[in-house]
């Protein structure tokens, strides 16, 4: 008989019970839009508050680009977020890592307090899913672009406009608790 | 088995994992294939005896954390290194080097989340320097980067492991490298000190001569450069243009800061050291180069950021004009030094 060890370390994860936040209607929120600087992020998130802005009456934006796109927002930044923002919408998850940290980043928001949403390509599923289930939150919810943009958000002027259209819905429902599969708490 | 410094004694019995049975070797083998918890080549199976020795050997207690990835909830201790380092044949003595690159990939300025997730296929190149490369032998000359060695390969080859089984980088899952790289399976040598009156890149880096120590850098290269002029201002011009086709340098959806290392063969070498360079005149002499430089369609500059960030290394073989430039990834170059070694283990006291 020949004893060996497990090589994963999954001892290690102490995985604490994770919660999202509660949810409520949009009119009047501060909407973060925490932007990894990929492709045209930022005018992505902005297009999406701009029609949050005309369909949910959402109130103003509270901008915040990451140092990197692999990384959390800077401790200052994540302040502003804390203290200035009533739900966040995080993107684009277009790459392996920054579509990793993307979910990530919305999870931690969540479990802070503020109902959250990731951006996410269709083509970086499979380790946005891996990510959920490393926190412990398997079902957690996010809204995809398909595969028939390119996934690095290097799109033209139109491109972004069309995304956020077909993005928007979905972004509203996920954060005012009226998605499928998540209600208000 | 050897026993660290300290008040704890490193036995099987004080491993924390949790702990398989099989009927034999092969079976074991096959089992760790059947979890995925392989590069796809064969392991050694992690017994706990092995895995104490080699945490001994690195001077280590098993919960000592190695670092983190706070992105993903994972802690990676000396266990789990050992237990790593052992599936891909490190003997004992490799721990302290092992240990290290582990301590450098894991290092806040390696990003290591980006690097071990990227669709971009970068692998670590660790580069060892000082002592330990004659006391363990790490190849730094002929063939230095290649198959043949096995300080090398499994050193290179327990880094890997640890970003497969612990940090969970896998191919469909996390891990979104578009083609890879046969890079990941093992990338590791040694600079060729002796060989050279260059200084070496630990103490360009801040460490002291004498001291050992492990550059942990992320690279998607290398690319091979044959510059065959002899005139060190040509070789310098060849290795920019080789730099500014490939464009990593000048990808900002890259994102961060980056480091160059740049791997001159011994012929490259011996042609600056004639013309009285050294590793400052040359890295100055790319920087003034390679600097100025902007991507034709968006005027996009360079993203090195101090000409610092050129890391110099000597290392390979005689017989060609070969120098390899390693495009970096995001993050920066971390430099570890390898502390000293708790006490010569079982392998060398019978050697």
């Amino acid at each position: 008989m020949l004893i060996t060890l497990d090589p994963t370390g999954v001892r290690n994860r102490g995985q604490v019970p994770h919660r999202v936040a509660a949810r409520r209607p949009l009119a009047g929120a501060r909407v973060g839009l925490v932007s990894n600087g990929l492709g045209r992020a930022e005018d992505l998130l902005y297009a999406v508050y701009s029609l949050l802005r005309d369909d949910a009456g959402v109130a103003s934006a509270v901008p915040v680009r990451k140092p990197h796109r692999s990384v959390p927002p800077l401790p200052e930044d994540w302040d502003r977020l804390l203290t200035g923002a009533d739900v966040v919408i995080a993107g684009f998850g277009g790459c392996g890592s920054c579509s990793t940290r993307t979910i990530r980043d919305a999870m931690e928001l969540e479990w802070a307090g503020i109902p959250s949403v990731a951006l996410v390509h269709e083509d970086m599923l499979p380790a946005v899913e891996a990510m959920t289930r490393l926190a412990g939150m398997p079902d957690y919810p996010y809204v995809v672009v398909g595969r028939t943009r390119t996934s690095l958000c290097d799109w033209d002027d139109a491109t972004v406009a069309t995304v956020a259209k077909e993005v928007a819905g979905e972004t509203m429902a996920l954060l005012s608790g009226t998605a499928a599969g998540r209600s208000a708490e | 088995m050897t026993v660290p410094e300290g008040d704890e004694v490193m036995t099987a019995e004080t491993l924390q994992a949790s702990q398989l049975e099989h009927r034999d070797y092969v079976a074991a083998v096959e089992d760790y294939y059947q979890r995925g918890w392989t590069d796809g080549l064969p392991v050694v199976p992690p017994e706990p005896a092995r895995v104490a020795a080699f945490l001994g050997a690195g001077g280590v207690t098993a919960r000592e954390v190695v670092g983190a990835v706070p992105t993903r909830d994972v802690i990676v201790t000396a266990e789990d290194v050992a237990i790593n380092a052992v599936m891909a044949g490190c003997l004992p003595e490799y721990a302290p080097v092992a240990l290290t690159a582990v301590r450098a990939l894991l290092h806040d300025e390696a990003i290591p989340h980006s690097v071990t997730a990227t669709l971009a296929s970068a692998a670590q190149l660790i580069i060892v320097n000082g002592p330990v490369r004659e006391e363990i032998g790490v190849e730094s000359g002929q063939g230095c980067m290649g198959p043949g060695f096995r300080a090398n390969a499994t050193i290179g080859r327990a880094l890997r492991l640890v970003v497969r089984n612990v940090l969970r980088s896998i191919p469909h899952e996390l891990d979104r490298g578009v083609f890879s790289t046969p890079n990941r399976y093992s990338f590791c040598f040694g600079e060729d000190e002796e060989g050279t009156s260059w200084v070496p890149l630990h103490v360009e880096r801040g460490l002291r001569a004498g001291q050992s120590a492990v550059t942990v850098a992320s690279t998607m290269g290398p690319i091979i450069a044959h510059p065959r002029s002899h005139v060190p201002e040509l070789i310098i011009e060849h290795l920019t243009r080789v730099l500014f086709l490939d464009g990593s340098l000048w990808e900002h959806q890259l994102g961060s800061v980056a480091d160059l290392p740049v791997v001159l063969g011994q012929e490259h070498q011996r042609f600056f050291i004639a013309a009285g360079w050294s590793k400052a005149d040359i890295r100055r002499a790319l920087w003034d180069q390679i600097s100025p430089l902007a991507r034709e369609s968006d005027g996009a500059g360079l993203r090195l950021g101090r000409p610092e960030g050129i890391l110099l290394v000597a290392a390979g073989g005689p017989g060609d004009q070969v120098t390899v430039v390693m495009p970096p990834h995001v993050g920066l170059a971390v430099t570890l030094p390898v502390p000293a070694r708790a006490e010569k283990t079982a392998t060398e006291q019978t050697s």
